[in-house]
């Protein structure tokens, strides 16, 4: 007689428990799922993503490539000789050294270089004692050489 | 060293005289003459009695007391250096086997400084004016969706490509035959633009701009243009994507023109506008003895204004060799190469590509594939037998579809140096 009521009892006591529990009332309170983002949300997140990524990409590589336009350059990069300040202090505002070290021209060719930066890049017209100094200097330390060839480096046979 | 020294130096000071020592009276080399350069390359040097006059041997041609000089960019390979500022650098013939260049391995040529990579690409625009019916003002995010998007192999090549060939030197960068690629473009036909905008009966040249400056800080970097014709050419595109990705920055991004088989200058980077022009464009690079060539060939080394000179248009006939460095060393034995390369003519095609390893006293056809489409180089493939251990060069010679090969010389010299495109040597060592 008793047994039946107090199974019935215990029954109804973890019912309730449960339910308490389930509801939030009872023990640790869990916030309620969210609502899966729809497609087109995670389409946008993932764009965004995406478009910041390759923007922080694009600029380390500006400033990557900036800081190799910006390596620094002396006029020792030059050899030495009269007129080697004067021609790193006029060339190198607008361009490295590397084009000038890998020339070989003729003292007309070098003088008539000055004409067409002037007239095509823009560097101050170079005339009177200056010029004289420049191109003397290109002339005497880049002369007219053996073609290399096309190709870059010496014997490759000659090591010693 | 000591023996090297002196024949390089003789060529240096007195080429006639030299060659006339090491060759003799007939143009070949003999007895202590052969001995002597065959010491001074460290080998004997097997097809002596063909090597031509007045050509050193390719191992001691390629002199200067400096070795190549390379850069290390972001993502790229180990290219050679031409210029940190402006940014230019080569790709060694043996980093071009790809059959599509990938990025890390296209050549890099700039004008001015690299411009600013742009937060949102899509809202690039450009704009097409001029001898236009209605000028077409466009966002790059539109114009994927207004035109069709093709992607075609397309080859890209610097004008000034094989400058360091030319006798006497001409003044730029020295580039050797690295100057070129041959990527996956993705974009919209340039035609279909101006179709849209109209193009009126004066509509004959165009003008291209780009958002990179000069480096004086003073207007454009660079800013050409062509016949309209090209401009109408099924391949000349307005290119969004290099190889499925977005153009790198260095490359030009987010958009520029795509104008194969011309100088490159052509193909603007970090396009923003086109005007369409009823005479020929006057922008920075164009006129004088700027991308262009002599009509009547003058003296070599002589002064030129470049008034009387045509503009370049589709470039020469070359060819690579990708799979074997000039300066390699094989086993003793070595009695065949596997040789293969790229080859191309600008807007024509290839016909033939020949090697020789003898001077050019005998050369062997090598298999040459059809392009993957028009403008796309073409790849070469082939074997030469050696005859004996010792130094051989390696000589290779492409021919275009109207039968003209690369020549012997570079030839049409011009103060600014394009359109060099002789055969190329490879020196190689055997033992």
């Amino acid at each position: 007689m008793a047994l039946p009521r107090l199974l019935i009892g215990l029954i109804v006591a973890t019912v309730v428990v449960l339910g308490l529990h389930r509801a939030g009332v009872w023990g640790v309170r869990h916030p309620p799922e969210p609502y899966p983002p729809t497609p087109a949300a995670l389409a946008t997140a993932r764009a965004a993503q995406e478009a910041a990524a390759r923007e922080a990409a694009a600029r380390e590589e500006a400033e990557r490539l900036a800081a190799i336009a910006q390596r620094a350059e002396t006029p020792e990069v030059l050899p030495p000789g009269h007129g080697r300040e004067e021609t790193f202090g006029y060339c190198t505002p607008c361009h490295s050294t590397a084009v000038i070290r890998r020339s070989r021209l003729s003292r007309e060719q070098w003088d008539e270089l000055m004409d067409w930066m002037s007239e095509k890049h823009g560097m101050n017209p170079l005339e009177g004692e200056m010029r004289e100094v420049i191109v003397d200097y290109l002339a005497g330390a880049f002369p007219p050489a053996q073609p290399a060839g096309g190709r870059h480096g010496g014997n490759p046979f000659l090591t010693d | 060293m000591r023996r090297e020294r002196s024949i390089q130096e003789l060529y240096r000071d007195d080429p006639e005289r030299a060659d006339a020592l090491a060759w003799g009276r007939r143009g070949a080399l003999k007895g202590g003459a052969l001995a002597a350069m065959g010491a001074a390359l460290g080998a004997a040097i097997p097809f002596a009695g063909s090597m031509p006059r007045g050509l050193l041997p390719a191992a001691l041609a390629q002199g200067g007391a400096q070795g190549p000089q390379y850069i290390e960019l972001p993502g790229k390979a180990r290219l050679i250096l031409q210029g940190e500022r402006p940014l230019n650098a080569e790709t060694p013939e043996t980093l071009l086997d790809d059959e599509v260049t990938p990025a890390e391995k296209m050549f890099v040529r700039n004008n001015g400084s690299v411009p600013d990579p742009v937060p949102e690409p899509r809202a690039w625009k450009i704009r097409i004016d001029g001898e236009v019916n209605a000028p077409l003002e466009i966002t790059l995010g539109d114009l994927e969706s207004r035109f069709e998007v093709v992607t075609r192999r397309l080859q890209m090549e610097c004008g000034g490509n094989g400058r360091a060939f030319f006798v006497p030197q001409t003044r730029g960068n020295q580039w050797g035959n690295g100057a070129i690629s041959c990527a996956e473009w993705t974009g919209v036909r340039l035609r279909d633009l101006l179709q849209a905008a109209g193009l009126k009966p004066g509509a004959k040249f165009t003008g291209h701009h780009g958002a990179d400056r000069h480096l004086s800080g003073d207007g454009p970097a660079i800013s050409r243009g062509m016949r309209i014709e090209k401009a109408m050419e099924e391949d000349t595109l307005v290119a969004f994507r290099m190889n499925g990705a977005p153009i790198p920055q260095i490359h030009g991004a987010p958009v520029r023109l795509i104008v194969p088989g011309w100088p490159g200058s052509l193909s603007q980077k970090w396009f923003t506008r086109l005007e369409v022009l009823d005479k020929p464009h006057t922008g920075r690079g164009m006129g004088g003895t700027s991308y262009r060539i002599p009509v009547v060939p003058i003296v070599p080394g002589s002064r030129n204004d470049g008034a009387d000179f045509a503009d370049m248009e589709s470039m020469p006939v070359r060819s690579v060799l990708t799979n074997l460095a000039h300066g390699t060393r094989l086993p003793a034995g070595t009695r065949a190469l596997d040789l293969r390369g790229h080859a191309w003519a600008g807007d024509k095609e290839i016909s033939a590509v020949h090697v020789s390893v003898d001077y050019g006293a005998t050369w062997q056809a090598m298999e040459v594939k059809a392009p993957a489409n028009r403008h796309a180089w073409q790849r070469w493939t082939g074997r030469v037998s050696l005859p004996s251990d010792g130094y051989f060069e390696v000589w290779y010679r492409a021919t275009d579809s109207d039968g003209r090969m690369q020549p012997h010389v570079a030839g049409n010299w011009n103060p600014q140096g394009y359109g060099a495109n002789p055969v190329s040597r490879v020196a190689i060592l055997v033992g």
